[in-house]
């Protein structure tokens, strides 16, 4: 079969434009931190990218995308890409090469332990930083991607996912919040030392992933097609929507109409409709928004405020919960004209019960899974940096370098 | 062949950062006028 131009110019297109959410939440978070950790907290990201797309290659894409191996993992048929012809068509439906997919994905693997970051900002040791990303990506992405999208157990199951609702934001954000446990609060922790630096860093991060998840949501249907068009449409839609929100609940409870309410906000309605974004329409996406706003920021507050775990830039709120919500939603939502497969709302109610297995499955796995790798990590090199590292701030300490020479 | 290079390329990698020192205070550049905000009697106040 010969190689679908349209449809390849548009994977390629996505996967540059999910390439620029990695950098994009590295802004994201790096106003949300002191100015004296914001070098790195964006090295986090921009390190990450760079890591992952080397890993991707050598050991990760086959674990993820090689031959089955019972469900559970890929096997190593494609280490190093070897034996992949740059014309080989990836499937017949969409007719893009292999290679274009094998891209296209690695930015999603970059992007998902980078979105962990947040939770261990302003106290991780760079060096236990590093050995945890090059583990977590190998033990729990690489097998994860393999049971939703590789033809694991999940897929046979019938859950869905359609850009990485559980895959890539259940498993970080859950990681993220074991992360916050294991290391602890910060030093500052319930200061106003932990105020954001520069908001308008963090909005224009939160600008810059939104327009980047035009790719990761509409880039996942693998071809320039309706259903494209459907998840692009109602991306945005549940964008809007997460931000309205927000922005709402944050004004009522807080008295005001938070600028950062209104960000994460939009990221939290992003994070919902991932998974349902090829499946449901676009009133579906309003009520995925609305709900992403909702749950999130109460799981914020809750999180903080009563139990008192210092996951630094709510990543558990957001993505862990959003993702969960986005999961159960497309059992609810998803509608057989948009994505060929009907959820409860539509007479099909073991959807519902599909995703809930893959949303447990995900749960349970990056929770032990991520336990496990920064337990084993904390017997060889220490997590967090020394308390007079700390105060003194990352940037300096870590990476000997300061933001803002003011 | 060359993906074995590769492999060894990457893990000459990860064995220098595992090996590499780890900054100190002392080495950290605080300068005049950029002090952190921890220690700044600005933000302490």
């Amino acid at each position: 079969m010969a190689i679908n131009a349209g449809n390849t110019a548009w994977v390629l297109i996505s996967a540059a434009l999910v390439m620029l959410m990695t950098p994009a939440l590295g802004f994201f978070y790096g106003g949300l931190v002191n100015r004296k950790n914001v070098l790195s907290t964006i090295m986090h990201s921009f390190f990450i990218l760079a890591l992952i797309s080397v890993v991707w290659v050598l050991w990760g894409y086959t674990l993820a995308f090689g031959p089955d191996k019972g469900g559970i993992i890929g096997g190593l048929d494609f280490v190093g890409l070897k034996g992949i012809a740059p014309d080989a068509i990836f499937s017949e439906a969409t007719g893009i090469p292999t290679y274009a997919f094998i891209a296209f994905q690695m930015m999603f693997a970059a992007i998902t332990p980078a979105l962990i970051t947040g939770a261990f900002a302003e106290r991780k040791r760079f060096k236990a930083f590093v050995v945890f990303s090059l583990l977590w990506s190998t033990i729990v992405y690489a097998p994860l991607a393999h049971w939703v999208w590789g033809g694991g157990w999940l897929a046979k199951l019938g859950a869905l996912d359609f850009a990485g609702g559980t895959v890539i934001h259940i498993s970080s954000g859950v990681a993220a919040l074991v992360a916050a446990i294991v290391l602890g609060k910060r030093r500052s922790f319930g200061t106003r030392e932990t105020d954001p630096h520069d908001l308008t860093m963090t909005v224009l991060g939160a600008g810059l992933l939104w327009f980047g998840w035009f790719g990761f949501n509409a880039g996942s249907a693998l071809a320039a097609n309706g259903q494209a068009a459907t998840a692009f449409l109602v991306t945005n839609v549940a964008a809007a929507m997460g931000a309205l929100t927000w922005m709402t609940v944050s004004w009522v409870r807080h008295g005001h109409p938070s600028v950062l309410g209104a960000a994460a906000g939009a990221v939290a309605g992003l994070v919902g409709i991932t998974p349902a974004a090829g499946f449901v329409g676009p009133a579906a996406a309003i009520v995925i928004g609305l709900g992403a706003g909702v749950f999130c920021f109460f799981t914020l507050d809750f999180i903080k405020e009563r139990l008192h775990i210092d996951d630094a830039l709510d990543v558990f709120a957001v993505h862990g919960v959003g993702g969960i919500w986005g999961a159960v939603a497309t059992g609810l939502f998803a509608e057989a004209k948009f994505g060929g497969v009907d959820g409860l709302f539509f007479g099909r109610p073991e959807q519902l019960w599909y995703q809930i297995v893959a949303v447990a499955a995900a749960v349970i796995f990056s929770a032990v899974a991520t336990f496990v790798i920064l337990k084993a990590i904390g017997l060889v090199i220490p997590l967090r940096v020394e308390d007079e590292a700390e105060v003194l701030g990352l940037d300096s300490t870590q990476h000997g370098e300061v933001a803002y020479q003011l | 062949m060359l993906i074995a290079i590769a492999f060894l390329a990457f893990f000459a990698l990860i064995v220098a950062w595992i090996m590499a020192p780890s900054t100190t205070i002392v080495d950290a550049p605080i300068r005049k006028g950029s002090a952190p905000d921890a220690l700044s009697p600005v933000v302490q106040a």
